[in-house]
């Protein structure tokens, strides 16, 4: 299993945020963690991005503990967090090349992933540009650069298209499509449920912490949206 | 290790592109702080070497008054106490007469007001010409001459250089300076970073904490190194930078970069704790104060021995030696650099366990 979510238990002081979630996701799959707002998802990311440590139960990421061996699970994950700002003053491409220096990446391979990336998410036209003119499209696709650099076998994706227009957004739905397509396990947070039937394999709903067992009992939704 | 020189290039050259944080960081330093100084000095030794305003209350003022030409000048004032508490005069000059003469003099002044002191200076040379004649003539009558009670002569020869009042604040101005910069650095590289939604970002990826905040510490440390050096330069040239050799100013080197240490690993850690750069401001101001109590009480603890091993306290008896023209004791420039880097590295490792707090 790419991810793996056991009992997992968050609490912040008295506050509960998440209780006994427990979720398998395995390599190539697309899962969607959908519900409303507090519902626990970022937090759910969080965990597996190794960013905040569960209360409880043990997370793991590639095999790898979240809590004990923190530094493996970041090498082997990507995360498009919600709320992530852009370095304003850096070029997308410099951006990626600090990026490739930490993740311990050589030179040359950074640039070829940079290229390659450049050239998938089409950010050809502002790359060079510093970060603070961007529309938050291209800041996404330079997010999802970022995060995908390393090429990661888990990419966390945390409402990805909130905010975006929707020709970007339907851009980087089909980019998340892809990325399940070359293998990748990828957990997708969002409280829109039409994104979340295009492009998860698989819906797994969470309510106040816990994980809704019932997706059925969902409202209707298309089945597909481009 | 590589990492945190990677994490230090990217904010320097971060930095170096922020004009706003350019300009301000040479202007203020280099233009505006001697500036101000100039303007300052220029204004309070204007003060003093003009007249006293002084009240004169009594008999025979005209007399006195004459022999304190271009020393008094006397204000009519209704009620000279009021007046001498407002600060509309210096000195209130009440005069005792006896036999037609003034036989006392009884000055009121300010006890901690400049201004007050020199009026009473002035007074005092006012009064001793007024009594010159008087002398003279009891000298004559027993036929003594004024060089006679003057065995010694003392000599005025005044030669060029000395800082000044300003020369004393080269070392407060290297002290805040280095915080300054330093602090304002590191709480943008940590709380900014919280704040702008990219520190979260920075630990996803696989960097070790301490090479992480090591490159942040770096970068911090440059800035407030820098700005200490641009703002005692700069004071240095307008205070005459004749006493300064090479070993005071690689004193005052020493004594900024030590400084700029201390800075930004306290920085660092108030920037950890906090969630947005206005908590960081807030958590700094105490501590600011902090430094600037220690700065200012440098002069006072100068002779008590261990004062070189306290951080921020030695650096500030370090630079205030060098700027004076004195010579670094090599004892008190270990002292300095060990301690400011013993507390140095205790702040990044306490920072480091903060990185990760939920």
């Amino acid at each position: 299993m790419s991810v793996e979510l056991l009992r997992v238990a968050k609490r912040y002081g008295e506050q509960e945020v998440l209780r006994g979630v427990d979720l398998r996701v395995g390599p190539g799959e697309a899962v969607a963690l959908v519900g409303p707002n507090g519902a626990g998802k970022t937090t759910t990311l969080r965990i597996l991005a190794a960013l905040t440590r569960p209360t409880e139960g043990s997370a793991r990421v590639c095999g790898w503990d979240v809590v004990r061996q923190a530094d493996r699970v970041r090498r082997c994950v990507g995360l498009v967090a919600e709320q992530a700002g852009v370095y304003g003053r850096l070029s997308a491409l410099e951006v990626l090349r600090y990026f490739g220096a930490l993740y311990g990446l050589d030179r040359r391979e950074v640039e070829r992933r940079s290229q390659q990336l450049v050239s998938w998410l089409e950010m050809h036209d502002f790359c060079h540009r510093p970060a603070s003119t961007y529309s938050r499209g291209m800041q996404k696709r330079l997010q999802l650069a970022r995060a995908l650099l390393h090429d990661p076998e888990v990419v966390l994706l945390d409402e990805p298209t909130s905010g975006l227009d929707a020709p970007t957004a339907r851009a980087v739905r089909e980019a998340v499509r892809t990325l399940a397509r070359q293998g990748r396990c990828v957990l997708l947070a969002t409280h829109d449920l039409l994104e979340a039937r295009a492009v998860g394999h698989r819906m797994v709903v969470l309510e106040r912490g816990t994980v809704r067992q019932d997706p059925a009992a969902l409202p209707e939704v298309p089945a597909r949206v481009p | 290790m590589r990492q945190a020189w990677v994490v230090a290039a990217k904010e320097l050259v971060d930095l170096s592109r922020d004009r706003r944080a350019l300009l301000l960081g040479f202007l203020l330093p280099v233009v505006a702080v001697p500036g101000f100084s100039v303007l300052v000095e220029g204004g309070t030794l204007d003060r003093l070497n003009s007249p006293a305003r002084v009240a004169v209350v009594g008999p025979r003022s005209a007399d006195l008054l004459r022999s304190g030409q271009g020393l008094l000048e006397a204000v009519a004032v209704q009620d000279p106490e009021q007046a001498l508490r407002s600060g509309r005069v210096a000195a209130v000059v009440e005069l005792r007469v006896d036999a037609d003469r003034v036989v006392e003099v009884a000055v009121r002044y300010r006890a901690r007001d400049l201004q007050g002191l020199a009026a009473r200076e002035k007074v005092a040379q006012a009064v001793a010409r007024y009594s010159l004649p008087f002398v003279d003539r009891t000298l004559a009558s027993r036929g003594l001459d004024r060089e006679a009670l003057t065995p010694v002569r003392l000599r005025d020869e005044p030669v060029p250089g000395g800082s000044g009042w300003f020369g004393d604040l080269v070392p407060l101005v290297l002290v805040v300076w280095s915080f300054a910069g330093a602090s304002l650095v590191a709480a943008d590289l940590t709380a900014g970073e919280k704040e702008r939604g990219t520190w979260d970002i920075l630990r996803c990826a696989p960097v070790r904490r301490m090479n992480l905040l090591g490159g942040k510490f770096v970068a911090s440390w440059v800035a407030g190194t820098t700005l200490a050096i641009l703002a005692a330069s700069a004071q240095l040239a307008v205070v005459g930078l004749g006493s300064v050799g090479a070993l005071q100013a690689a004193a005052l080197g020493v004594a900024a970069v030590a400084t700029s240490a201390v800075a930004a690993g306290l920085a660092l850690l108030v920037g950890l704790v906090s969630r947005g750069v206005r908590e960081a401001n807030q958590w700094s101001l105490p501590v600011y104060l902090g430094v600037l109590g220690a700065a200012a009480s440098a002069r006072t603890l100068e002779g008590w021995p261990l004062a070189p091993a306290f951080p921020v306290l030695g650096p500030m008896l370090l630079a205030s030696r060098a700027a004076a023209g004195g010579l670094p004791d090599p004892l008190e420039v270990v002292w300095t650099v060990g301690s400011s880097a013993f507390l140095c590295t205790g702040l990044l490792l306490a920072s480091t366990l903060l990185v990760d707090r939920d």
